[in-house]
C-alpha cells in the first residue's frame, strides 16, 4: 500500500473509531500498534514504548499538574465566589454591567489557571444565577460565561502553550508573554459586544437595582480584602516566570504553595480540599497525557512510514502563496475543533505544520498564539465544545445543551475577528516578548 | 482490582504535594542559601512521571477518559454494546503493545549487568547521575501492566453483563 492510500485508511479508521465513542486515548495508540506490527513486525513496537518513556521524562511537564493543582485549590476555596462578589457591586448602573464584570473576573481567574473547565463551572455557579435573576438575556449571559471562561488558556499561564512550546521547541515564557495582548484583545472584544448590544437593547442587561447602588464605597472596597492575597499569588507566579527568577515548573509549584497559604489564611484549608485537588490533578494528567502518548506513538510510526514527508509535500503543493497555506492551517484547526480536543489537534497537526511554517519564514511563537486562539473557537463549537459541556454541568436544569450551543455564535464571530487581527498583525503577539527579552 | 487502582492513584497523587515541597525547598536553597540542590528536579521528575503513567489506569477505572458519546447516546443498545466492545479491543491492542514494548525497554535499561554481575542501569548523565531513565521505563511497564489488568477486567465484566440483564428481565 502506498503512503497516500495508507494515510486515507488511517484517517478513515480514526474518524470511525472516534465517532462510535472509542476513548481518544486508545484510537491513535491502537492504530499505531497495528501499523507497527504490520509494517515492521514485533520490533516496531519498540518505538511506541521509547517515545512514551522519552515524553514523560520531560521536566517541563511537571508544571502541568502544578498549574492544575493551583487552579483546583483556588476553585475549592471561596476565592472565586468572593472575587465575583467584590467586583459585581462595581457594575453599578451600567447596562450589561454584570456581563462586563463577569468577563473581567474571567480574565483575572484566567491568570490563576492554565486550563479551562473549573473556571467555567465556577462562573456558571456564581455569575449565571446572578445575571438570570437580574433579568439578563439568557443567551448573552451563557455566551459571556463560556467565552469568558475559555480565556483561562488564553491568559497566561496556559497548559496549551506549555505543550505547544515542547512540540515546537520554543520558549514557553516567550509564549506566555506573547499571548497576553491577544488574550486581552479578545476580552475587550467581548466587553465591547456586550456594552453595544445592551446599549441598543437595554432589556438584554438591566442595570443594578437601587439598594445595591446605594452601597457606600468603603463597604464595596471591604469586599476586596479576602481576594487580595490569592491575586497577589497569581501575579507573583507570572512575574517569577517572566523575570526568569524561577523556571516555569518551580514558579508553578511556588504558586501551589502560595495558594495553600492563602487558603489557610482564609481559614478554608482542609485535608479534604487538598486531597480532592490532588486527585483532580492526577485525573487531568491521566486524561491529557494518555491522549498524548497514543498520538505521539502514531506520529512516530507514521513518520517512519514516510507519512509526514508525504503530508508536507501535499500541504506545500496546494499553493505557492504562503498566506494561503497559513489560512489552510487555520482552517484545519477550526474544522478539527468541531470534533476533537486541543491536545489531539496539536499532536496531529504540528508535526506537519511546524516544519512547513518555519520553511516559509513565519515565527513559531506567533503561530503558537494563532493556534491558541483557534482553540478558543474549538472550545465553543458544537458538537464537541468542551466549554459548553462544562457549563451544562453547572447550569440550572432549565438550560439545555441546545440553549448553550445557540448562545455561542456571536462569540465565535468575535473570536474569528480576534483571530483575523492576530494573523494580520503579528506584532500584537511578538511586541511584548521582544520588548522584555530583546 | 478497581479499589486497588483508586487507592494507588490517591497515594501516588501525594507525590504532587511532595513536588511542591521539593520545589519550594529548591528555590529557597538556591536564593536563600545560595546552595541549589542536585536532587530536587530529578526526584520531582520521577514522581510526576509515575503519576502521569498511573493516571491512565486510574481514569479507566474512573471512566474519565475522553470520548465522543454523541453518536452512541442516540444509537440502539445493541450498537452501544458493539461500540463499547470495540473500544475495549482498541484499548487491549494499544496497551498490550505498549506493555510488551515497555517490558523490552525495561529489560534493556534497568536489568543490565556486567559479565561479573555488577548492576549497571541506564543513568541520567546529570551531575547526580541517577538511574532515572531506567526507573521511568520500569514505571511505564508496571503502569501499563496495571492498565492492561483493568481493561481485561472490564472485558470480563462486559461478557458477564448480558446474562445478568437477561435474568433481570426474566424477573420482571
Amino acid at each position: 500500500m502506498d503512503i497516500g492510500t495508507l494515510s486515507l485508511v488511517i484517517l478513515f479508521a480514526m474518524v470511525t473509531l472516534l465517532a462510535i465513542g472509542v476513548p481518544f486515548a486508545f484510537v491513535s495508540g491502537a492504530i499505531a500498534v497495528v501499523l507497527a506490527l504490520t509494517n515492521f513486525g514485533i520490533g516496531g513496537l519498540f518505538l511506541i514504548g521509547s517515545r512514551t518513556a522519552e515524553f514523560v521524562s520531560s521536566f517541563v511537564l511537571v508544571a502541568v499538574p502544578m498549574f492544575v493543582l493551583m487552579a483546583s485549590i483556588m476553585e475549592r476555596s471561596g476565592v472565586a465566589r468572593d472575587l465575583y462578589r467584590a467586583f459585581h457591586v462595581l457594575a453599578g448602573g451600567l447596562r450589561g454591567g454584570l456581563a462586563v464584570i463577569t468577563t473581567v473576573v474571567a480574565v483575572i481567574l484566567g491568570a490563576t489557571t492554565g486550563i479551562i473547565g473549573g473556571e467555567i463551572v465556577l462562573l456558571g455557579l456564581v455569575a449565571l444565577p446572578q445575571m438570570l435573576r437580574r433579568g439578563y438575556d439568557k443567551k448573552l449571559a451563557i455566551g459571556t460565561i463560556t467565552a469568558g471562561g475559555s480565556l483561562g488558556t488564553m491568559i497566561p499561564p496556559s497548559i496549551i502553550l506549555i505543550f505547544y512550546g515542547i512540540t515546537a521547541q520554543v520558549s514557553i515564557s516567550h509564549l506566555f508573554l506573547a499571548t497576553l495582548i491577544p488574550g486581552l484583545l479578545l476580552a475587550t472584544l467581548y466587553i465591547g459586544y456586550i456594552v453595544i448590544r445592551c446599549h441598543l437593547n437595554p432589556e438584554l442587561g438591566p442595570p443594578a437595582d437601587a439598594d445595591e447602588l446605594a452601597m457606600p464605597l468603603s463597604e464595596k472596597l471591604k469586599l476586596f480584602k479576602g481576594v487580595a492575597l490569592p491575586m497577589l499569588v497569581a501575579a507573583t507566579v507570572l512575574m517569577s516566570i517572566y523575570t526568569g527568577l524561577a523556571s516555569i515548573t518551580e514558579s508553578a509549584a511556588l504558586g501551589v504553595a502560595g495558594t495553600i497559604v492563602a487558603a489557610w489564611v482564609r481559614r478554608e484549608l482542609s485535608w479534604q480540599m487538598i486531597s480532592g485537588a490532588l486527585i483532580q490533578a492526577l485525573k487531568t494528567c491521566g486524561v491529557v497525557f494518555w491522549l498524548v502518548f497514543g498520538t505521539n506513538a502514531l506520529i512516530g510510526i507514521y513518520n517512519l512510514l514516510g507519512g509526514i514527508a508525504f503530508a508536507k509535500a501535499q500541504l506545500a503543493g496546494i499553493s505557492a502563496e504562503p498566506a494561503v497555506i497559513i489560512l489552510i492551517m487555520i482552517g484545519v484547526f477550526i474544522l478539527l475543533g468541531f470534533f476533537i480536543d486541543w491536545i489531539g489537534i496539536l499532536f496531529l497537526t504540528m508535526p506537519v505544520f511546524l516544519p512547513t511554517l518555519i520553511a516559509l519564514g513565519y515565527d513559531p511563537i506567533w503561530f503558537g498564539i494563532v493556534f491558541n486562539l483557534s482553540m478558543q473557537i474549538a472550545y465553543l463549537t458544537p458538537p464537541f465544545g468542551p466549554a459548553c459541556f462544562y457549563l451544562k454541568g453547572a447550569a440550572p436544569d432549565s438550560i439545555s445543551l441546545q440553549d448553550i450551543y445557540a448562545a455561542q455564535w456571536p462569540f465565535i464571530v468575535l473570536q474569528l475577528l480576534g483571530l483575523a487581527i492576530i494573523v494580520l498583525f503579528p506584532s500584537l503577539s511578538l511586541w511584548l516578548p521582544n520588548l522584555v527579552y530583546g | 482490582m478497581d479499589r486497588f487502582i483508586l487507592r494507588l492513584g490517591a497515594g501516588i497523587s501525594l507525590g504532587f504535594l511532595a513536588i511542591v515541597i521539593m520545589m519550594v525547598f529548591e528555590v529557597v536553597a538556591r536564593y536563600g542559601f545560595n546552595a541549589p540542590t542536585i536532587w530536587a528536579h530529578e526526584i520531582a521528575g520521577i514522581f510526576a512521571a509515575v503519576a502521569f503513567l498511573i493516571g491512565g489506569a486510574y481514569c479507566m477505572v474512573d471512566k474519565s477518559h475522553m470520548r465522543i458519546t454523541l453518536l452512541s447516546d442516540a444509537a440502539s443498545p445493541g450498537f452501544r454494546r458493539l461500540a463499547e466492545f470495540i473500544g475495549l479491543v482498541c484499548g487491549l491492542v494499544y496497551i498490550g503493545g505498549l506493555t510488551y514494548s515497555a517490558w523490552r525497554l525495561t529489560e534493556r535499561s534497568l536489568l543490565r549487568f556486567q559479565p561479573d554481575g555488577t548492576w549497571i542501569p541506564e543513568t541520567s548523565g546529570t551531575s547526580w547521575n541517577t538511574p532515572m531513565p531506567a526507573f521511568i521505563k520500569a514505571a511505564l511497564f508496571i503502569s501499563c501492566a496495571l492498565f492492561l489488568a483493568v481493561l481485561l477486567r472490564q472485558l470480563w465484566r462486559f461478557f458477564r453483563r448480558p446474562n445478568r440483564q437477561a435474568s433481570d428481565g426474566d424477573r420482571v
